[in-house]
């Protein structure tokens, strides 16, 4: 029986005529191909970004964090009146006057109406964003510098110097924060820059912590290994090699922790402890208009949702960036 | 063993414990052994013998706690490595001495591009710019024949294949033209077509750019192309350690010689491989006399209370036997 005619093996054989196999144009594809793999899928911040676009919730964060960040900057601007200013102890005001100017409720000279001193409180609040925003960054960053750097030395290097670290560490997770805040307040004394030190200080135990343990992990890798075998530095390895792979916990973190330090100052402020009065803050504000809620109960809703809604955006954008940075964690996104 | 070349490394009567709960663990136990410039050494035995401590300890990058070297000497070109400061043995590593470890896939950094990682011991080492780091890293892709260097430089180690990274790897040792490179088991986690290619390059490097290298494995075969001598260990021993041919065809002792009676062969029709039966000892509670004793073939009496010492069996050839001397004639009588 004859097989039909398929060409048998020894049209492989060199010598004989080959076909163009296509080889050049072929490779070409294929590198095209790779080029977009990698514009489309290989770089992080990019992939970070698009599942965070993807979370309704988050953008919900960011947009708030965005007007909060620009009301802070552009307060002098948006403000419309001076928010020191009580018409009660202006001399050029008659008494009549006085008595109407207080207390007043939402109107078109005073958008959001006026304080227990006649004093504007829409001006108020945006001054008060000031506080809030520099509250929330300084004392985050605070709590990074000496918890990353706390964190590193106990994760990298071990031995007694971590137990010491992190038996510290214990002693600051020990007080509730607005109760440490308030020992170490009552100990400097009040005022703004005495908050921030107080708030950042007692935050980087849980920074440390967090850092320590990312370490724990990623330090057992073969390229850190490797990477000492070509005579990197202890710096160099924790800087380059761990740092970007344990960073993504404490990027979540810290931006809740911003939401979390923007509510402590609140009630520093709300307890008299914070910014002092006459100035604006959120906490203050809370604390005066409290007084009246039996009277004029909106007024301190107005710092109140104010406090309310930083805080819970920076929780809802730090929640998706977990999300957004580790995919793995909620299945697909 | 090589006599011809200029020697580059000594190390005599290497001792590294690790300082366990469970009690001392004698992971290296005297070692010795000589490289010289462009020499080609394998260290061979089987896991947890002492093959890669040994070479992390020339490195000093034993890691301390549990870890310590108690004793011996590491002369690296006339220096003694285990008496360098922390910031002078970082000049020896990558610079000197370059390192490539068993398994490629973790061993690059996720976060970075290869290129980057080339570039690092580039930059730490030479003081080059960044622009003359990466002229120099695409060189090196190139060297360790990954097409297209110049694309491939800009990608991360999650693109490449095992053999690729493994590549890189090699690039990234040898990037400051070390005369050593430690092979920690180069080929372990590759499949059998890309070790091959990855020894066979390993080889042409060694010729080519007159490199020592250090190759540790438990691969037989592999050893085979590239080394010029073999070291045996055991339990933290070297139990023998002569050129490649003798211990292939003239082994001295019983535990070389059951290793390569072990090695599938092409040419020969066998029913079953041979075994070397029981499992390696404790290291912390070592047999007395002789390690190997318990699972010899041939012991006798005297290997479980003496230790056999060193000795040169022949003329090069060193075997820890008690037999090496006469090892065929004993080795012979019992087998028969």
């Amino acid at each position: 029986m004859r097989l039909p005619d398929h060409g048998g093996p020894e049209d492989l054989m060199p010598g004989k005529e080959q076909p163009d196999l296509l080889g050049p144009e072929i490779e070409e594809f294929e590198l095209e191909l790779e080029k977009e793999q990698i514009h489309g899928r290989t770089a992080l911040w990019s992939d970070v970004w698009y599942r965070l676009r993807h979370n309704k919730l988050a953008i919900v964060g960011i947009v708030i964090i965005i007007v909060l960040f620009l009301v802070a900057i552009f307060a002098p601007l948006l403000a419309t009146h001076d928010p020191l200013y009580s018409p009660l102890y202006d001399s050029t005001v008659s008494s009549a006057e006085k008595a109407g100017a207080v207390k007043q409720t939402p109107n078109s000279e005073h958008w959001l109406g006026t304080d227990q001193l006649g004093r504007d409180i829409y001006s108020r609040l945006v001054h008060g964003s000031r506080v809030s925003v520099e509250v929330g960054i300084v004392a985050v960053l605070i709590s990074l510098l000496i918890g990353l750097l706390f964190g590193a030395l106990a994760g990298y290097f071990g031995g007694w110097g971590d137990s010491v670290i992190m038996r510290s560490a214990d002693i600051f997770f020990a007080f509730p924060t607005v109760l440490g805040a308030i020992v170490i307040m009552t100990v400097l004394g009040p005022g703004l820059i005495n908050v921030f030190i107080a708030i950042g200080v007692l935050g980087w135990a849980t920074i440390a912590r967090i850092f320590r343990s990312s370490i724990l992990s990623v330090k057992e890798n073969e390229y850190v290994e490797a990477a000492r075998a070509m005579g990197a530095s202890h710096a160099r390895i924790i800087w380059k090699h761990i740092m970007p792979n344990s960073i993504q916990p404490i990027i979540v973190y810290a931006t809740m922790g911003v939401g979390g330090a923007i509510l402590a100052e609140a009630w520093l402020a709300f307890l008299g402890l914070g910014q002092q009065l006459p100035a604006p803050s959120w906490g203050n504000m809370l604390s005066e208009y409290l007084v009246y809620y039996t009277t004029d109960p909106w007024m301190m809703f107005i710092p109140g949702t104010a406090i309310v809604l930083s805080v819970l955006a920076f929780i809802l954008l730090g929640d998706g960036l977990r999300d957004a940075l580790d995919p793995r964690l909620k299945g697909s996104v | 063993m090589g006599a011809n070349g200029e020697r580059l490394l000594e190390v005599r009567g290497l001792k590294t414990y690790f300082h366990t709960q469970a009690g001392v663990v004698k992971a290296v136990d005297g070692v010795s052994f000589d490289l010289d410039r462009g020499e080609a050494l394998a260290v061979v035995g089987e896991s947890g013998c002492g093959k890669s401590v040994t070479a992390l300890s020339i490195l000093n990058l034993i890691p301390d706690p549990p870890g310590k070297v108690e004793e011996g000497e590491v002369i690296f070109e006339g220096r003694n490595l285990l008496e360098l400061s922390d910031r002078e043995i970082r000049q020896v590593r990558g610079n000197h001495i370059g390192m490539i470890f068993q398994d490629p896939m973790t061993s690059l950094n996720p976060v970075f591009t290869i290129g980057n990682q080339i570039r690092e011991p580039i930059q730490i080492h030479l003081g080059l710019s960044r622009k003359e780091a990466k002229q120099r890293a695409i060189e090196l892709l190139e060297m360790v024949e990954i097409p297209q260097a110049e694309k491939r430089y800009k990608m991360y180690p999650h693109e490449f294949s095992g053999g690729m990274r493994q590549r890189a790897m090699i690039a990234m040792a040898l990037s400051c033209e070390p005369m050593m490179l430690i092979a920690d088991e180069p080929s372990t986690a590759l499949d059998v077509t890309i070790q091959a290619q990855i020894m066979e390059l390993i080889g042409r490097l060694q010729r080519e750019i007159n490199l020592a290298v250090m190759l540790i494995t438990h691969d037989l075969g592999v050893v085979a192309g590239v080394a010029e001598a073999v070291l045996v260990m055991y339990a933290g021993k070297v139990v023998e350690y002569a050129d490649i041919g003798r211990v292939y065809y003239n082994s001295r002792h019983p535990y070389a010689w059951s290793l390569m009676r072990s090695v599938p062969r092409m040419d020969e029709k066998r029913e079953r491989l041979l075994t070397i039966g029981g499992s390696p000892p404790s290291l912390i509670n070592l047999p007395p006399g002789c390690s190997f004793s318990p699972r010899c073939p041939f012991a006798e009496e005297i290997c479980s209370e003496q230790e056999p010492p060193l000795v040169e069996a022949e003329p090069g050839h060193l075997s820890a036997c008690h037999f090496a001397r006469d090892f065929e004639r004993h080795g012979k009588g019992v087998e028969d």
